[in-house]
């Protein structure tokens, strides 16, 4: 029996909730535009991207339980990562014997460098954006099919008959050039 | 930026990469925290680094957003509806945080469960192209190999990247492609492949036909064809018809399909900029090197000029250039009776300069033609090494008359094929006898282990022709569009 992924589940929980549909739209309208800012944070704290989708998706059920004491007019960033950050604490604190994590001391560090690097992060995915046209069409491709949606490492090496590990490395060397470019560009761009 | 910043910061991003892969460990692990602790630059290079697989993410449409109110159903509202979503927001979040924890008790009892539904795992996609040959290839960075064997079959949505050299590969469908010098392309099924960059040549059988080539932009379609597709750094793709037909189809950039039929000796480029499709000058000589491994040449010096078409004269005025000579391929036969070759043409060596050798009926050969009109007085010296060995040369005028109706192409006249000096000139019998300047005069080597390379060294101001025979295998390409 098929069951219902966390995001149908949020996804549902946000049809229900809402009987006031300006009161949903503003969340959605919120939630959207912080989305790819508060999954940037969330992975900061948890540096693996299956937990930082479930904590995205834990993180999006609570803010819309929670969104009755989010005030119109501050900003919803701030006010989400602070709820993300606890949940982070919380979750890490119930399975820390399970998984690599980092101590809470150095989540905190992390959460504050994030918020005070937010306007140099938003420069280097500008940047970012221009390397990842540099890329081959085979690396491009071999991002979209690991980073899709259902796309995933293990899938795409069975499908390209190659080892995980070996498109885990091809990823990685991928990323390593990435942020060299990035580098490089935005250090011309300082020169300039 | 001093060694010691970027030795920090590659060091940095090792550990995260290693994390990243899943083969980081305990000790490691440590060690990023500690540094994520104690270190600004190292928390910053780490968030960056997160950052940068958060955008990845983003980019190829991982991280979706809420879906759009419009897009799910409308609810009904109400106090009543309000408190049943609150209940099943709850139930959600009981379940979400329950679910694991009763999996994972369940799991650990030694209590023999039903047996589990099985997902079958995705296998391996299908095989669609082999590596059949390759002439001095050189792999690109997207094989994850320096070499890649002959014989390797390649699998929908593999990706064959060429730096330099040649490679011919034949689908699984009966298309043959050659593709040549920097070249990336990808096989994304059995009837269709990706051109990102540089230069291919596509030799479609009848039941191939709406194979597709696709690139940046554009699409080419195959109607029954021979044809090639170049696509430069900047993505701006051509389409040259050898044969047959090819619809060329695009988009422009305001949604405007374009479809444009092309036929033999026509061509289409693709404008990056505007996304149309524009008539540009056939030119097959863009081509000359797939066509020619496609036609069984590995390689020629620059003095050598492949010609693809088939002549329409058998000594053919327009082929006319000083300091070179044209290469022109003929068809393939099966010898009726016994042929009598030359071995070489050459004064300057030892012994029988111009031995000979008999070819017995039933053998099977891939002619070529070489053309030498230089115009005016000329010295031309170079190299043609061909994929299967020479099995003999037709340097003389009996006999390249007597072969002529064997192996040239059905298009040719043969209407001036006796004419005086066509075929190369043997040294004056003094000459000859002194030994002294034989070297001024024509010589064709053929050497290597397998006897695939010819030298020639041509002198002169009139046409020179000479007809070079292969060893052609039985179930040759070339067999097959001769008989077309």
């Amino acid at each position: 029996m098929a069951t219902e992924s966390p995001r149908t589940q949020f996804r549902s929980s946000l049809c229900n909730r809402d009987d006031d549909s300006d009161r949903y739209a503003e969340f959605v309208r919120e939630y959207t535009r912080a989305y790819h800012r508060l999954y940037s944070f969330i992975l900061s704290l948890v540096g693996n991207v299956h937990e930082a989708d479930d904590l995205m998706q834990e993180t999006g059920i609570l803010l819309w339980q929670k969104f009755d004491d989010y005030a119109s007019g501050t900003s919803f960033l701030r006010w989400a990562r602070a709820v993300a950050r606890n949940l982070a604490y919380r979750y890490y604190r119930s399975r820390k014997q399970a998984c690599f994590s980092f101590d809470t001391d150095v989540m905190a560090k992390l959460a504050a460098a994030h918020v005070s690097a937010e306007e140099w992060l938003e420069v280097r995915r500008e940047v970012l954006a221009d390397c990842v046209e540099k890329l081959s069409l085979a690396e491009r491709k071999l991002l979209d099919r690991c980073y899709a949606e259902h796309g995933s490492v293990k899938a795409t090496a069975a499908e390209m008959n190659k080892t995980e590990n070996a498109i885990s490395k091809r990823l990685s060397r991928i990323r390593r050039r990435l942020a060299r470019c990035v580098e490089r560009t935005l250090g011309m761009a300082d020169q300039s | 930026m001093n060694h010691h910043h970027t030795t920090s910061r590659e060091a940095v991003l090792a550990l995260i990469e290693s994390m990243l892969c899943g083969e980081i460990t305990s000790e490691e692990h440590q060690q990023l925290n500690d540094l994520l602790r104690d270190d600004d630059r190292a928390r910053l290079i780490f968030i960056e680094h997160m950052d940068l697989q958060a955008e990845l993410l983003h980019l190829a449409g991982h991280a979706r957003t809420v879906p759009d109110y419009a897009l799910m159903p409308r609810p009904v509202g109400g106090a009543t509806v309000r408190a049943v979503a609150w209940t099943l927001v709850a139930v959600t979040v009981v379940a979400l945080m329950i679910v694991p924890s009763i999996i994972g008790y369940f799991a650990r009892q030694p209590v023999a469960l039903p047996a589990p539904k099985i997902t079958p795992k995705p296998g391996p996609l299908p095989i669609v192209a082999t590596l059949v040959a390759d002439v001095d290839a050189r792999w690109g960075e997207a094989m994850e190999t320096p070499t890649l064997p002959v014989g390797t079959e390649l699998r929908a949505g593999d990706w064959i990247e060429l730096t330099s050299g040649a490679a011919i590969l034949e689908l699984r469908c009966g298309v043959r492609c050659v593709m040549s010098g920097r070249t990336l392309l990808s096989f994304d099924g059995g009837q269709n492949c990706f051109l990102d960059t540089g230069l291919a040549t596509f030799d479609v059988p009848p039941e191939a036909i709406g194979f597709e080539v696709r690139t940046r932009g554009a699409t080419f379609v195959d109607r029954g064809t021979q044809f090639g597709v170049s696509v430069g750094l900047m993505g701006e793709s051509e389409v040259h018809v050898f044969r047959g037909l090819v619809d060329a189809q695009a988009e422009s950039d305001d949604g405007t399909p374009q479809v444009v039929r092309l036929s033999r000796q026509q061509a289409a480029r693709l404008n990056p900029q505007t996304r149309m499709l524009v008539p540009t000058r056939f030119n097959a000589n863009t081509f000359a090197v797939p066509l020619a491994i496609a036609a069984g040449v590995a390689r020629f010096t620059r003095n050598v000029r492949f010609v693809s078409e088939p002549l329409t004269e058998i000594v053919p005025p327009e082929l006319t250039k000083f300091g070179h000579v044209f290469l022109c391929p003929e068809t393939t036969t099966v010898l009726q009776s016994e042929l009598v070759v030359h071995e070489r043409f050459d004064f300057v060596s030892s012994g029988n300069p111009t031995p000979q050798r008999r070819l017995s009926a039933g053998t099977q050969l891939k002619s070529f033609l070489v053309h030498f009109s230089p115009g005016r007085e000329c010295t031309v010296d170079g190299q043609i090494t061909f994929q299967t060995p020479i099995a003999g040369l037709i340097v003389d005028s009996t006999g390249l008359v007597t072969t002529d109706p064997l192996f040239a192409s059905r298009e040719t006249s043969l209407q001036d094929a006796d004419r005086p000096l066509r075929s190369i000139e043997t040294p004056p019998d003094a000459v000859i006898a002194s030994r002294g300047n034989v070297a001024l005069y024509d010589r064709l080597r053929v050497s290597g282990p397998e006897r695939k390379t010819l030298t020639f060294h041509l002198k002169g101001a009139q046409v020179d022709q000479f007809r070079v025979l292969l060893h052609a295998p039985p179930e040759s390409s070339e067999s097959h569009n001769a008989e077309e």
